[in-house]
């Protein structure tokens, strides 16, 4: 798995690439946890390229759920594949994490997560 | 009814994290070559990977060059997948969900692969013997 991040205007950009599963799902961790510190308030991420998702990548996700909430933190995905999106649906997470079906739908989003 | 079995394949892998890619391929590989639907083969291939994490992660005794076997069988409709572990007993079945809403306000990062194995697979049984202990879990699949 790679992980390239970027800023876009406002946004901070976390692309993921290939397959977040236990052996990399703490990479990602170190990510968003190094994003919440350097108090990132609109954090996207661009799962395009993300082939792969296992539980401790949704893990991931759902940790950093409520500093989200305490920081006023908005934090969505985009691009999903379908096979990934799959995933958050069969545990109903699509409805605590925002997914969007594009970048620009994301960065238009007008709610805080 | 009797049960019709056929086993497919099987493999091993050994107990580190890096090792679930090799899982994964192993099922992807094997059900694509008789024909199982997509999206069945994704929710199988998830399934294996969450259950090998566990033992990876969990199981005390297990040490990174300690084996798990993996079993690929047909049975009536549907692909049965036996992982067979030689660590200490952990029962899936037993295991205690919790809330989202609590998982996400203590910031756990665990407790959510056992809740996706329950709600992907059909049948999960867990046999534990003196020496080994194994997770044999069933899905009715689709051919495409």
């Amino acid at each position: 798995m790679d992980i390239i991040t970027s800023k876009s205007e406002e946004y901070l950009v976390i692309e993921i690439s290939g397959d977040l599963d236990a052996s990399s799902s703490m990479q990602l961790d170190s990510v968003i946890a190094q994003a919440i510190q350097d108090k990132e308030k609109k954090i996207i991420v661009n799962c395009k390229n993300l082939n792969y998702i296992s539980s401790a990548g949704l893990g991931v996700f759902m940790s950093y759920i409520q500093d989200f909430r305490d920081n006023g933190i908005f934090f969505s995905l985009y691009d999903l594949s379908e096979k990934v999106r799959n995933v958050f649906n069969i545990l109903g997470l699509e409805k605590l994490i925002s997914i969007y079906p594009s970048e620009s739908d994301a960065k238009a989003a007008k709610h805080i997560s | 009814m009797q049960k019709q079995q056929n086993i497919l394949a099987n493999t091993s892998i050994l107990c580190d994290l890096q090792e679930l890619k090799h899982a994964r391929s192993f099922i992807n590989e094997q059900l694509q070559k008789i024909h199982v639907c997509e999206n069945d083969i994704s929710m199988i291939v998830l399934s294996v990977d969450e259950i090998c994490a566990n033992l990876i992660k969990h199981a005390q005794n297990l040490k990174p060059t300690d084996a798990i076997e993996i079993t690929l069988i047909k049975e009536n409709g549907g692909i049965r997948v036996n992982i067979l572990d030689h660590g200490l007993s952990f029962n899936p079945i037993n295991y205690y969900e919790k809330a989202l809403e609590t998982i996400i306000s203590e910031k756990k990062k665990g407790g959510l692969g056992l809740m996706l194995v329950n709600k992907i697979m059909d049948k999960i049984d867990y046999q534990i013997e003196e020496t080994y202990n194994v997770c044999s879990m069933y899905k009715r699949v689709h051919l495409c």
